[in-house]
């Protein structure tokens, strides 16, 4: 079966206004997005990542090399098997929610009365079905932002291609958001997520891509990739300080360092979605 | 797909604030028209009020489709709708005339208003005129003069598409678009006037003739000519799908 992404030695070089003069955005970029997992794109403002998804979802045509979906190259038929989500999206503001939904569920192909299921069904997923009816002008950042990924997955496609998928959400939200890209993944979907945030590439990807300046600096899986060689951090965890110091003084008596010790704190963004839950 | 796309144009088009006021104000001036008999210089009184009619069709019809096609599409680049649109099963030649259709569409509706209002301003100059006045207005024939002037603005939508899928400012396409329009209006005197000359002869084939889709103005007061109907019918056709056709060539061309 072939894979459901793969681009081979993507090059793009864009005009930059001065006659003659071009810039390379991507250079020689190859990658795959295996089927079933979550691959992420990181990378600086600039290296190419928003550019590499435009070409994957045909927005852009390539310089040099080419982007497969499911082994072909895309076509009008093959977008179906398709759900982008793009960066900070702005749709029309005059629809409602369901509108939006539907509108793009119909322009994937399905037909009105599946049209009109499907889309109940993913607004419901990403917990718009409350605000289904009202118009995206009155729409938070936030909301957009869902009715985003519901008109991404509402044609219930193999592959999703998420730019920025956490962009504009709260804490609570960014978590949401995870959780149904986990949820997405369990019913076998093939993700690709282009993110800045290196914690929710952390927390949801198999394996990541990281540009720089158009180039792939780096490759591979997450454990892999962050293994600092020949070191093992331990956590313990007690209330008893008498167990803290036994701790300390076993380890000093085998020649082991303290590098740091210093009271369990838990993330913020956990404790703001504890707040607002 | 084409349909899905006009329709949610059409909606976008009938929601602008501007192509509705210009449409208000062309409605009110037609419905107002035989106000201005006062302005007349000899005409006959229906001829006036007609005319009127037809000018306030022409100049805010040209002003909201060319507004209208301008802004709609240079939104979509803008606000990058169009790529989540393109990452759907649609193609440029989808976009490019899906969008065209939209604007055409609510175009139709102000043509039949206009047309409606001046039906009404000519049945209520003509009750006001004295008795035994000869004057003949054929109302099919102001239907099908409005229809001409539809697919005018149907023309005038295409060539935009057409700038638009050249251009990434929404002050160039409508300046672009409006220069367009004028020299169509104008190329045959700017034919006569550079005489051989290749660039007049370019623009001359380049734009459409709006002089011709005029003579059917003379359906109003005559019975209607099908065959001169069904030959301007033809000629917008040819013209608005070259148009839309070279639109959606550039588009599928063109990085977003």
């Amino acid at each position: 079966m072939a894979v459901p992404i793969e681009v081979k030695n993507l090059t793009k070089y864009y005009g930059i206004g001065k006659r003659g003069m071009l810039m390379k955005a991507l250079d020689g970029v190859s990658f795959c997005l295996n089927q079933n997992e979550i691959l992420g794109l990181l990378g600086a403002n600039g290296a190419g990542k928003s550019t590499t998804i435009k070409i994957l979802v045909g927005a852009v045509k390539p310089s040099i090399g080419h982007a497969l979906i499911c082994g072909q190259k895309l076509s009008k038929q093959l977008k179906r098997k398709i759900g982008y989500l793009p960066e900070s999206p702005y749709f029309y503001k005059f629809l409602t929610g369901f509108e939006l939904v539907n509108f793009y569920a119909r322009l994937s192909g399905m037909k009105a009365k599946d049209a009109r299921d499907a889309t109940e069904k993913a607004l419901e997923i990403v917990g718009l079905a409350d605000a289904a009816d009202r118009e995206l002008a009155l729409y938070s950042k936030g909301m957009v932002q869902r009715a985003g990924l519901a008109q991404a997955i509402v044609h219930d496609p193999q592959i999703l291609i998420l730019d920025e998928p956490a962009s504009g959400l709260d804490p609570a939200g960014t978590a949401d958001m995870a959780d149904i890209i986990l949820r997405l993944k369990s019913r076998g979907k093939s993700i690709l997520i282009c993110s800045h945030s290196s914690e929710e590439v952390q927390r949801l990807c198999d394996r990541v891509v990281i540009l720089s300046k158009g180039k792939i600096a780096a490759c591979g899986k997450l454990d892999e990739l962050l293994k600092k060689s020949g070191q093992t951090d331990m956590r313990f965890e007690t209330d008893a300080a008498d167990d803290i110091a036994r701790i300390e003084s076993a380890a000093c008596a085998i020649g082991v360092k303290t590098i740091s010790k210093q009271p369990a704190k838990m993330p913020l963004s956990e404790f703001f979605r504890r707040l607002v839950k | 797909m084409i349909w899905l796309i006009a329709a949610n144009t059409f909606r976008e088009t009938i929601r602008q604030r501007f192509a509705l006021l210009a449409a208000i104000v062309a409605l009110a001036l037609t419905a107002a028209s035989k106000y201005f008999l006062r302005l007349d210089l000899g005409h006959d009184q229906l001829k006036f009020v007609f005319d009127f009619a037809s000018g306030a069709m022409n100049f805010f019809g040209i002003v909201i489709a060319i507004s209208a096609s301008c802004s709609i599409l240079a939104a979509e680049s803008e606000n990058k709708t169009v790529i989540t649109l393109l990452s759907k099963s649609v193609n440029a030649a989808d976009f490019a005339f899906g969008k065209a259709l939209g604007v055409c569409m609510a175009l139709a509706i102000f043509a039949l208003a206009i047309f409606a209002a001046a039906c009404a301003s000519l049945i209520i100059s003509k009750a006001d005129m004295p008795d035994g006045n000869p004057a003949y207005v054929n109302y099919a024939g102001v239907f099908a003069y409005c229809f001409v002037q539809w697919l005018k603005l149907c023309m005038c939508v295409a060539m935009s598409v057409a700038v638009c899928s050249l251009s990434r400012s929404f002050l160039f396409a409508v300046s672009v678009s409006f220069l367009c329009i004028f020299c169509a209006v104008l190329s045959e005197a700017l034919t006569g006037m550079g005489g051989s000359s290749w660039a007049a002869k370019i623009t001359s084939y380049a734009l459409p003739d709006f002089r011709y889709l005029e003579s059917s103005r003379i359906m109003a007061f005559a019975p209607i000519d099908f065959k001169m109907l069904l030959n301007m019918g033809a000629y917008s056709a040819v013209y608005i799908v070259c148009a839309l056709a070279l639109a959606a060539w550039f588009y599928s061309r063109r990085d977003f």
